[in-house]
Protein backbone atom coordinates (compact mmCIF):
# COMPACT_ATOMS: atom_id res chain seq x y z
CA UNK A 1 0.00 0.00 0.00
CA UNK A 2 1.44 3.33 -0.95
CA UNK A 3 1.05 5.69 1.97
CA UNK A 4 1.70 9.33 2.58
CA UNK A 5 5.22 10.04 3.68
CA UNK A 6 5.50 10.46 7.43
CA UNK A 7 6.67 14.03 7.11
CA UNK A 8 4.39 15.49 4.52
CA UNK A 9 0.69 16.00 4.34
CA UNK A 10 -0.91 15.45 0.98
CA UNK A 11 -2.53 18.63 -0.18
CA UNK A 12 -5.45 17.05 -1.96
CA UNK A 13 -6.34 18.99 -5.08
CA UNK A 14 -9.89 20.28 -5.00
CA UNK A 15 -11.99 18.25 -7.37
CA UNK A 16 -14.62 19.90 -9.60
CA UNK A 17 -18.25 19.72 -8.56
CA UNK A 18 -20.51 17.17 -10.22
CA UNK A 19 -22.53 18.15 -13.23
CA UNK A 20 -25.91 19.24 -11.73
CA UNK A 21 -27.92 17.13 -14.18
CA UNK A 22 -25.83 14.06 -13.37
CA UNK A 23 -26.24 14.82 -9.64
CA UNK A 24 -30.02 15.07 -10.19
CA UNK A 25 -30.12 11.63 -11.83
CA UNK A 26 -28.00 10.23 -8.98
CA UNK A 27 -30.37 11.74 -6.41
CA UNK A 28 -33.30 10.15 -8.25
CA UNK A 29 -31.55 6.78 -8.07
CA UNK A 30 -30.95 7.27 -4.34
CA UNK A 31 -34.65 8.00 -3.95
CA UNK A 32 -35.52 4.84 -5.90
CA UNK A 33 -33.09 2.90 -3.71
CA UNK A 34 -34.71 4.12 -0.49
CA UNK A 35 -38.14 3.04 -1.76
CA UNK A 36 -36.76 -0.40 -2.58
CA UNK A 37 -34.77 -0.91 0.63
CA UNK A 38 -36.76 0.96 3.27
CA UNK A 39 -40.17 1.19 1.62
CA UNK A 40 -40.09 4.92 2.17
CA UNK A 41 -38.67 7.91 0.36
CA UNK A 42 -36.38 10.71 1.45
CA UNK A 43 -37.15 13.44 3.96
CA UNK A 44 -35.41 15.93 6.20
CA UNK A 45 -37.78 18.14 8.16
CA UNK A 46 -39.38 15.12 9.88
CA UNK A 47 -36.02 14.18 11.39
CA UNK A 48 -35.40 17.77 12.50
CA UNK A 49 -38.86 17.88 14.07
CA UNK A 50 -37.94 14.76 16.05
CA UNK A 51 -34.67 16.35 17.15
CA UNK A 52 -36.65 19.41 18.23
CA UNK A 53 -38.98 17.15 20.20
CA UNK A 54 -35.95 15.55 21.88
CA UNK A 55 -34.46 18.90 22.87
CA UNK A 56 -37.80 20.26 24.06
CA UNK A 57 -38.42 17.07 26.03
CA UNK A 58 -35.09 17.57 27.78
CA UNK A 59 -36.14 21.07 28.86
CA UNK A 60 -39.84 20.60 29.56
CA UNK A 61 -41.22 17.05 29.27
CA UNK A 62 -44.65 18.12 30.56
CA UNK A 63 -45.03 20.74 27.84
CA UNK A 64 -43.98 18.25 25.14
CA UNK A 65 -46.40 15.62 26.44
CA UNK A 66 -49.22 18.18 26.25
CA UNK A 67 -48.18 19.31 22.76
CA UNK A 68 -50.21 17.44 20.17
CA UNK A 69 -47.51 17.51 17.52
CA UNK A 70 -44.26 16.96 19.43
CA UNK A 71 -45.84 14.78 22.11
CA UNK A 72 -47.04 12.36 19.45
CA UNK A 73 -43.46 11.23 18.84
CA UNK A 74 -43.26 9.83 22.36
CA UNK A 75 -46.77 8.38 22.53
CA UNK A 76 -47.12 4.67 23.42
CA UNK A 77 -43.51 4.42 24.59
CA UNK A 78 -42.09 5.71 21.31
CA UNK A 79 -38.56 7.07 21.02
CA UNK A 80 -37.43 10.14 19.11
CA UNK A 81 -35.35 7.96 16.81
CA UNK A 82 -38.19 5.59 15.83
CA UNK A 83 -38.14 6.79 12.25
CA UNK A 84 -35.79 6.02 9.43
CA UNK A 85 -35.57 9.72 8.56
CA UNK A 86 -33.42 10.28 11.67
CA UNK A 87 -30.87 7.78 10.38
CA UNK A 88 -31.18 9.07 6.84
CA UNK A 89 -30.30 12.54 8.12
CA UNK A 90 -27.28 11.12 9.99
CA UNK A 91 -26.32 9.44 6.69
CA UNK A 92 -26.64 12.77 4.87
CA UNK A 93 -24.19 14.35 7.34
CA UNK A 94 -21.78 11.40 7.12
CA UNK A 95 -22.08 11.31 3.32
CA UNK A 96 -21.42 15.04 3.13
CA UNK A 97 -18.36 14.58 5.33
CA UNK A 98 -17.05 11.75 3.14
CA UNK A 99 -17.72 13.77 -0.01
CA UNK A 100 -15.99 16.85 1.39
CA UNK A 101 -12.94 14.94 2.58
CA UNK A 102 -12.46 12.90 -0.59
CA UNK A 103 -12.92 15.88 -2.92
CA UNK A 104 -10.58 18.19 -1.03
CA UNK A 105 -13.39 20.58 -0.17
CA UNK A 106 -13.68 19.96 3.53
CA UNK A 107 -13.45 23.04 5.71
CA UNK A 108 -15.39 25.45 7.86
CA UNK A 109 -16.62 28.49 5.99
CA UNK A 110 -19.81 30.48 5.51
CA UNK A 111 -21.11 30.82 1.95
CA UNK A 112 -22.26 34.40 1.51
CA UNK A 113 -22.66 37.26 -0.91
CA UNK A 114 -19.84 39.79 -1.30
CA UNK A 115 -21.64 42.52 0.64
CA UNK A 116 -22.91 40.45 3.52
CA UNK A 117 -21.04 39.88 6.80
CA UNK A 118 -20.86 36.45 8.41
CA UNK A 119 -23.19 37.35 11.28
CA UNK A 120 -25.78 38.89 8.98
CA UNK A 121 -25.59 35.84 6.71
CA UNK A 122 -26.12 33.48 9.64
CA UNK A 123 -28.97 35.67 10.92
CA UNK A 124 -30.75 35.58 7.55
CA UNK A 125 -30.10 31.85 7.27
CA UNK A 126 -31.69 31.34 10.69
CA UNK A 127 -34.68 33.49 9.73
CA UNK A 128 -35.08 31.67 6.42
CA UNK A 129 -34.74 28.31 8.15
CA UNK A 130 -37.38 29.32 10.68
CA UNK A 131 -39.86 30.25 7.94
CA UNK A 132 -39.03 27.11 5.96
CA UNK A 133 -39.42 24.98 9.11
CA UNK A 134 -42.86 26.38 9.90
CA UNK A 135 -43.86 26.01 6.23
CA UNK A 136 -42.63 22.43 6.14
CA UNK A 137 -44.67 21.52 9.21
CA UNK A 138 -47.77 23.23 7.78
CA UNK A 139 -47.31 21.35 4.50
CA UNK A 140 -46.44 18.12 6.36
CA UNK A 141 -43.13 17.85 4.52
CA UNK A 142 -40.27 19.79 3.01
CA UNK A 143 -38.66 19.82 -0.43
CA UNK A 144 -37.29 16.33 0.22
CA UNK A 145 -40.39 14.72 1.70
CA UNK A 146 -43.02 16.51 -0.36
CA UNK A 147 -41.38 17.58 -3.62
CA UNK A 148 -38.92 14.72 -4.13
CA UNK A 149 -40.65 11.78 -2.49
CA UNK A 150 -44.27 12.82 -2.91
CA UNK A 151 -43.55 14.11 -6.41
CA UNK A 152 -42.02 10.77 -7.37
CA UNK A 153 -45.26 9.02 -6.38
CA UNK A 154 -47.21 11.60 -8.46
CA UNK A 155 -49.12 12.80 -5.39
CA UNK A 156 -51.22 15.80 -6.39
CA UNK A 157 -50.59 17.69 -3.14
CA UNK A 158 -46.84 17.24 -3.53
CA UNK A 159 -46.90 18.68 -7.05
CA UNK A 160 -48.97 21.62 -5.79
CA UNK A 161 -46.36 22.05 -3.03
CA UNK A 162 -43.53 21.98 -5.57
CA UNK A 163 -45.15 24.66 -7.75
CA UNK A 164 -45.85 26.76 -4.65
CA UNK A 165 -42.22 26.44 -3.52
CA UNK A 166 -40.77 27.47 -6.87
CA UNK A 167 -43.43 30.14 -7.45
CA UNK A 168 -42.81 31.61 -4.01
CA UNK A 169 -39.05 31.52 -4.48
CA UNK A 170 -39.20 33.31 -7.85
CA UNK A 171 -41.60 35.90 -6.45
CA UNK A 172 -39.43 36.68 -3.43
CA UNK A 173 -35.99 36.39 -5.01
CA UNK A 174 -36.18 39.94 -6.37
CA UNK A 175 -36.49 41.40 -2.87
CA UNK A 176 -33.55 39.54 -1.38
CA UNK A 177 -31.27 39.56 -4.44
CA UNK A 178 -28.87 42.04 -2.87
CA UNK A 179 -27.96 39.48 -0.22
CA UNK A 180 -26.11 37.56 -2.90
CA UNK A 181 -24.86 40.22 -5.29
CA UNK B 1 -36.35 -23.39 41.75
CA UNK B 2 -35.58 -21.12 38.89
CA UNK B 3 -36.08 -22.69 35.47
CA UNK B 4 -32.61 -21.92 34.19
CA UNK B 5 -29.78 -23.56 36.06
CA UNK B 6 -27.25 -21.01 34.82
CA UNK B 7 -29.08 -18.14 36.45
CA UNK B 8 -29.75 -20.23 39.53
CA UNK B 9 -26.09 -20.97 40.01
CA UNK B 10 -24.43 -17.64 39.36
CA UNK B 11 -23.97 -14.36 41.11
CA UNK B 12 -26.46 -12.79 38.72
CA UNK B 13 -29.34 -14.83 40.08
CA UNK B 14 -30.92 -11.90 41.81
CA UNK B 15 -31.16 -9.67 38.78
CA UNK B 16 -34.84 -9.05 38.15
CA UNK B 17 -36.07 -10.19 34.76
CA UNK B 18 -36.98 -7.57 32.20
CA UNK B 19 -35.93 -4.76 34.48
CA UNK B 20 -33.62 -2.05 33.15
CA UNK B 21 -31.38 -1.83 36.16
CA UNK B 22 -28.58 0.13 34.46
CA UNK B 23 -29.01 3.62 33.05
CA UNK B 24 -26.63 6.05 31.30
CA UNK B 25 -24.02 5.84 34.06
CA UNK B 26 -22.76 2.37 33.16
CA UNK B 27 -22.18 2.93 29.42
CA UNK B 28 -20.44 6.23 30.20
CA UNK B 29 -18.21 4.46 32.74
CA UNK B 30 -17.45 1.60 30.34
CA UNK B 31 -16.64 4.09 27.58
CA UNK B 32 -14.34 6.26 29.69
CA UNK B 33 -12.64 3.18 31.16
CA UNK B 34 -11.96 1.86 27.65
CA UNK B 35 -10.79 5.27 26.43
CA UNK B 36 -8.33 5.57 29.32
CA UNK B 37 -7.09 2.02 28.68
CA UNK B 38 -6.54 3.00 25.04
CA UNK B 39 -4.62 6.17 25.99
CA UNK B 40 -2.38 4.20 28.36
CA UNK B 41 -1.77 1.46 25.81
CA UNK B 42 -0.98 3.91 23.02
CA UNK B 43 1.54 5.98 24.98
CA UNK B 44 3.15 2.90 26.57
CA UNK B 45 3.44 1.23 23.16
CA UNK B 46 5.13 4.33 21.71
CA UNK B 47 7.65 4.36 24.58
CA UNK B 48 8.45 0.67 24.16
CA UNK B 49 8.49 0.55 20.36
CA UNK B 50 10.02 3.90 19.44
CA UNK B 51 11.50 5.38 22.60
CA UNK B 52 10.56 8.34 24.77
CA UNK B 53 11.69 10.86 22.11
CA UNK B 54 8.73 9.90 19.94
CA UNK B 55 6.19 10.69 22.66
CA UNK B 56 4.64 13.92 21.42
CA UNK B 57 3.02 16.74 23.35
CA UNK B 58 -0.44 15.45 22.39
CA UNK B 59 0.42 12.03 23.83
CA UNK B 60 1.67 13.63 27.04
CA UNK B 61 -1.56 15.62 27.26
CA UNK B 62 -3.49 12.38 26.69
CA UNK B 63 -1.55 10.79 29.52
CA UNK B 64 -2.41 13.76 31.77
CA UNK B 65 -6.09 13.58 30.81
CA UNK B 66 -6.32 9.82 31.48
CA UNK B 67 -6.66 9.92 35.29
CA UNK B 68 -9.17 12.76 35.05
CA UNK B 69 -11.27 10.84 32.52
CA UNK B 70 -11.06 7.68 34.62
CA UNK B 71 -12.16 9.64 37.68
CA UNK B 72 -15.13 10.98 35.72
CA UNK B 73 -16.00 7.42 34.68
CA UNK B 74 -15.72 6.17 38.23
CA UNK B 75 -17.86 9.12 39.30
CA UNK B 76 -20.56 7.92 36.89
CA UNK B 77 -20.23 4.41 38.32
CA UNK B 78 -20.54 5.83 41.83
CA UNK B 79 -23.77 7.59 40.85
CA UNK B 80 -25.17 4.22 39.79
CA UNK B 81 -24.59 2.63 43.19
CA UNK B 82 -27.69 2.33 45.33
CA UNK B 83 -25.74 2.07 48.58
CA UNK B 84 -23.02 4.58 47.86
CA UNK B 85 -21.09 4.21 51.10
CA UNK B 86 -20.62 0.50 50.42
CA UNK B 87 -18.06 1.39 47.74
CA UNK B 88 -15.31 0.97 50.38
CA UNK B 89 -16.19 -2.72 50.63
CA UNK B 90 -14.61 -3.31 47.21
CA UNK B 91 -11.27 -2.46 48.76
CA UNK B 92 -11.68 -4.44 51.97
CA UNK B 93 -11.43 -7.74 50.13
CA UNK B 94 -9.89 -9.30 47.03
CA UNK B 95 -11.66 -12.11 45.24
CA UNK B 96 -9.61 -13.18 42.21
CA UNK B 97 -12.54 -15.20 40.87
CA UNK B 98 -14.86 -12.16 40.83
CA UNK B 99 -14.26 -9.83 37.87
CA UNK B 100 -15.80 -6.86 39.66
CA UNK B 101 -13.44 -7.31 42.62
CA UNK B 102 -10.43 -7.74 40.35
CA UNK B 103 -11.51 -4.75 38.24
CA UNK B 104 -11.79 -2.54 41.31
CA UNK B 105 -8.18 -3.29 42.20
CA UNK B 106 -7.06 -2.81 38.59
CA UNK B 107 -8.71 0.63 38.68
CA UNK B 108 -6.81 1.44 41.85
CA UNK B 109 -3.48 0.29 40.39
CA UNK B 110 -3.97 2.28 37.20
CA UNK B 111 -3.76 5.65 38.97
CA UNK B 112 -0.21 5.40 40.44
CA UNK B 113 1.17 3.96 37.20
CA UNK B 114 -0.42 6.82 35.24
CA UNK B 115 0.95 9.32 37.75
CA UNK B 116 4.49 7.91 37.46
CA UNK B 117 4.26 7.84 33.65
CA UNK B 118 3.15 11.45 33.76
CA UNK B 119 6.07 12.38 36.03
CA UNK B 120 8.46 10.75 33.57
CA UNK B 121 6.77 12.31 30.53
CA UNK B 122 5.35 15.69 31.58
CA UNK B 123 4.13 18.17 28.97
CA UNK B 124 5.79 21.57 28.98
CA UNK B 125 3.37 23.37 31.28
CA UNK B 126 3.39 20.55 33.79
CA UNK B 127 7.19 20.29 33.70
CA UNK B 128 7.45 23.94 34.73
CA UNK B 129 4.98 23.30 37.54
CA UNK B 130 6.82 20.20 38.74
CA UNK B 131 10.11 22.11 38.81
CA UNK B 132 8.62 24.24 41.57
CA UNK B 133 8.32 21.18 43.81
CA UNK B 134 11.88 19.97 44.47
CA UNK B 135 10.58 17.28 46.82
CA UNK B 136 9.23 15.47 43.78
CA UNK B 137 12.69 15.35 42.18
CA UNK B 138 13.50 11.94 43.62
CA UNK B 139 10.22 10.46 42.46
CA UNK B 140 10.65 12.01 39.02
CA UNK B 141 14.15 10.61 38.78
CA UNK B 142 12.81 7.19 39.75
CA UNK B 143 10.03 7.39 37.13
CA UNK B 144 12.44 8.53 34.41
CA UNK B 145 14.89 5.77 35.28
CA UNK B 146 12.20 3.10 35.15
CA UNK B 147 10.24 4.43 32.19
CA UNK B 148 10.35 1.17 30.24
CA UNK B 149 9.19 -0.78 33.28
CA UNK B 150 6.36 1.71 33.78
CA UNK B 151 5.44 1.42 30.11
CA UNK B 152 5.21 -2.38 30.50
CA UNK B 153 3.03 -1.84 33.56
CA UNK B 154 0.95 0.53 31.43
CA UNK B 155 0.53 -2.19 28.79
CA UNK B 156 -0.48 -4.86 31.33
CA UNK B 157 -2.88 -2.57 33.21
CA UNK B 158 -4.22 -1.05 29.98
CA UNK B 159 -5.07 -4.52 28.64
CA UNK B 160 -6.57 -5.50 32.01
CA UNK B 161 -8.66 -2.34 32.21
CA UNK B 162 -9.81 -2.58 28.57
CA UNK B 163 -10.78 -6.25 28.85
CA UNK B 164 -12.36 -5.76 32.27
CA UNK B 165 -14.93 -3.28 30.94
CA UNK B 166 -16.23 -6.02 28.60
CA UNK B 167 -15.83 -8.87 31.08
CA UNK B 168 -17.99 -6.90 33.51
CA UNK B 169 -20.89 -7.37 31.08
CA UNK B 170 -20.08 -10.88 29.90
CA UNK B 171 -20.03 -12.29 33.43
CA UNK B 172 -23.54 -10.97 33.99
CA UNK B 173 -24.76 -14.19 32.42
CA UNK B 174 -28.45 -13.58 32.99
CA UNK B 175 -28.57 -11.73 29.66
CA UNK B 176 -27.80 -13.63 26.45
CA UNK B 177 -26.59 -10.61 24.46
CA UNK B 178 -23.73 -10.19 26.94
CA UNK B 179 -23.10 -13.89 27.41
CA UNK B 180 -20.05 -14.08 25.18
CA UNK B 181 -16.32 -14.38 25.78
CA UNK B 182 -15.75 -12.06 22.82
CA UNK B 183 -17.03 -9.00 24.69
CA UNK B 184 -13.82 -8.50 26.67
CA UNK B 185 -11.75 -8.44 23.48
CA UNK B 186 -14.34 -6.29 21.70
CA UNK B 187 -14.17 -3.69 24.46
CA UNK B 188 -10.38 -3.85 24.50
CA UNK B 189 -10.23 -3.25 20.74
CA UNK B 190 -12.86 -0.52 20.92
CA UNK B 191 -11.22 1.17 23.92
CA UNK B 192 -7.84 1.07 22.18
CA UNK B 193 -9.20 2.53 18.96
CA UNK B 194 -11.05 5.33 20.81
CA UNK B 195 -7.88 6.09 22.82
CA UNK B 196 -5.80 6.33 19.64
CA UNK B 197 -8.56 8.39 17.99
CA UNK B 198 -8.51 10.83 20.93
CA UNK B 199 -4.76 11.26 20.44
CA UNK B 200 -5.32 11.80 16.69
CA UNK B 201 -7.63 14.72 17.47
CA UNK B 202 -5.02 16.44 19.64
CA UNK B 203 -1.96 15.48 17.56
CA UNK B 204 -0.15 18.19 15.56
CA UNK B 205 2.98 16.31 14.61
CA UNK B 206 2.54 14.99 11.05
CA UNK B 207 4.77 11.99 11.56
CA UNK B 208 2.84 10.95 14.68
CA UNK B 209 -0.48 11.58 12.92
CA UNK B 210 0.43 9.04 10.24
CA UNK B 211 1.56 6.53 12.86
CA UNK B 212 -1.63 6.93 14.89
CA UNK B 213 -3.82 6.70 11.79
CA UNK B 214 -2.18 3.40 10.80
CA UNK B 215 -2.61 2.07 14.33
CA UNK B 216 -6.26 3.12 14.36
CA UNK B 217 -6.85 1.37 11.02
CA UNK B 218 -5.52 -1.87 12.48
CA UNK B 219 -7.53 -1.49 15.69
CA UNK B 220 -10.78 -0.71 13.88
CA UNK B 221 -10.24 -3.77 11.69
CA UNK B 222 -9.71 -5.94 14.80
CA UNK B 223 -12.82 -4.42 16.36
CA UNK B 224 -14.91 -5.23 13.29
CA UNK B 225 -13.62 -8.80 13.32
CA UNK B 226 -14.42 -9.12 17.03
CA UNK B 227 -17.93 -7.79 16.47
CA UNK B 228 -18.35 -10.42 13.75
CA UNK B 229 -17.09 -13.16 16.09
CA UNK B 230 -19.41 -12.02 18.88
CA UNK B 231 -22.46 -11.99 16.60
CA UNK B 232 -21.62 -15.28 14.84
CA UNK B 233 -21.22 -16.83 18.30
CA UNK B 234 -24.66 -15.62 19.35
CA UNK B 235 -26.33 -16.60 16.08
CA UNK B 236 -25.08 -20.17 16.30
CA UNK B 237 -25.88 -20.93 19.95
CA UNK B 238 -29.61 -21.46 19.82
CA UNK B 239 -32.91 -19.65 19.52
CA UNK B 240 -32.58 -17.41 22.56
CA UNK B 241 -29.10 -16.21 21.63
CA UNK B 242 -30.32 -15.62 18.05
CA UNK B 243 -33.09 -13.44 19.45
CA UNK B 244 -30.47 -11.52 21.44
CA UNK B 245 -28.35 -10.97 18.32
CA UNK B 246 -31.55 -9.96 16.53
CA UNK B 247 -31.94 -7.03 18.90
CA UNK B 248 -28.96 -5.34 17.28
CA UNK B 249 -29.14 -6.91 13.81
CA UNK B 250 -32.81 -6.52 12.83
CA UNK B 251 -34.59 -5.46 16.02
CA UNK B 252 -35.16 -2.09 17.66
CA UNK B 253 -31.47 -1.33 18.14
CA UNK B 254 -30.42 -2.33 14.61
CA UNK B 255 -30.59 1.17 13.07
CA UNK B 256 -28.35 2.62 15.78
CA UNK B 257 -25.99 -0.37 15.90
CA UNK B 258 -25.64 -1.03 12.18
CA UNK B 259 -26.11 2.54 10.97
CA UNK B 260 -24.29 4.62 13.53
CA UNK B 261 -21.92 2.25 15.36
CA UNK B 262 -20.79 -0.12 12.61
CA UNK B 263 -21.15 2.14 9.57
CA UNK B 264 -20.74 5.67 10.96
CA UNK B 265 -18.32 4.80 13.76
CA UNK B 266 -16.20 2.07 12.18
CA UNK B 267 -16.56 1.41 8.43
CA UNK B 268 -16.71 5.06 7.32
CA UNK B 269 -13.75 6.22 9.47
CA UNK B 270 -11.84 3.12 8.34
CA UNK B 271 -12.41 4.02 4.69
CA UNK B 272 -11.68 7.73 5.17
CA UNK B 273 -8.51 7.12 7.19
CA UNK B 274 -7.29 4.57 4.62
CA UNK B 275 -7.99 7.04 1.79
CA UNK B 276 -6.26 9.86 3.70
CA UNK B 277 -3.15 7.70 4.18
CA UNK B 278 -3.08 7.11 0.43
CA UNK B 279 -3.45 10.82 -0.23
CA UNK B 280 -6.95 10.44 -1.67
CA UNK B 281 -8.79 12.23 1.13
CA UNK B 282 -8.06 15.10 3.48
CA UNK B 283 -6.92 14.33 7.04
CA UNK B 284 -9.55 15.66 9.40
CA UNK B 285 -10.13 15.58 13.14
CA UNK B 286 -13.78 14.84 12.44
CA UNK B 287 -12.88 11.28 11.38
CA UNK B 288 -11.36 10.21 14.73
CA UNK B 289 -14.25 12.05 16.42
CA UNK B 290 -16.58 9.63 14.61
CA UNK B 291 -14.61 6.70 16.06
CA UNK B 292 -15.02 8.11 19.57
CA UNK B 293 -18.75 8.77 19.09
CA UNK B 294 -19.15 5.23 17.70
CA UNK B 295 -17.35 3.79 20.74
CA UNK B 296 -19.69 5.62 23.12
CA UNK B 297 -22.78 4.54 21.18
CA UNK B 298 -21.56 0.92 21.09
CA UNK B 299 -21.62 0.82 24.88
CA UNK B 300 -25.02 2.49 25.09
CA UNK B 301 -26.47 0.00 22.59
CA UNK B 302 -24.91 -3.00 24.32
CA UNK B 303 -25.97 -2.00 27.82
CA UNK B 304 -29.52 -1.00 26.87
CA UNK B 305 -30.21 -3.81 24.37
CA UNK B 306 -28.69 -6.41 26.68
CA UNK B 307 -31.21 -5.59 29.39
CA UNK B 308 -34.13 -6.06 27.00
CA UNK B 309 -33.83 -9.84 26.90
CA UNK B 310 -33.13 -12.27 29.72
CA UNK B 311 -32.99 -16.06 29.77
CA UNK B 312 -36.29 -16.31 31.59
CA UNK B 313 -38.19 -13.77 29.50
CA UNK B 314 -36.77 -15.25 26.30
Amino acid sequence: MSTVSDHEEHALRERPLWDPYLAGVALGLVLLGTFLVFGRGLGASGALARLTALLADGVSPAWVAANGHLGGYFANGGHWWDDWLVFELAGVVLGGLAGGLTSGRFGLHVERGPRLGVRARLGFAFLGGLIAGVGARLAQGCTSGQALTGGATLALGSWAFMFAVFGGAYALAYFVRRLWT
Amino acid sequence: MLPHIEIDSTRSALIAEGEHFWGWEIPVYLFLGGLVAGLMLAVSAVVLLFGRERVTRAMKLGLAAAPLLLSLGMGALFLDLTLKLHVVRFYMTLRPSAPMSLGSWVLLLVFPVQALLLLALPFDGLRALLDRFPRLAQLRAFAERHLRGLAWAGIVLGVALGIYTGVLLSTTVAHPLWSSGALGFLFLASGSSTGVAALMIAERDERAKGMLARADLALITVELLTIALWLVGLLTQGALYRSAAGLVLWGPYAPVFLGLVVFGGLLLPLALEALALRGRAVHSRVVPALVIAGGLLLRFVLVYAGQDLGFMTG
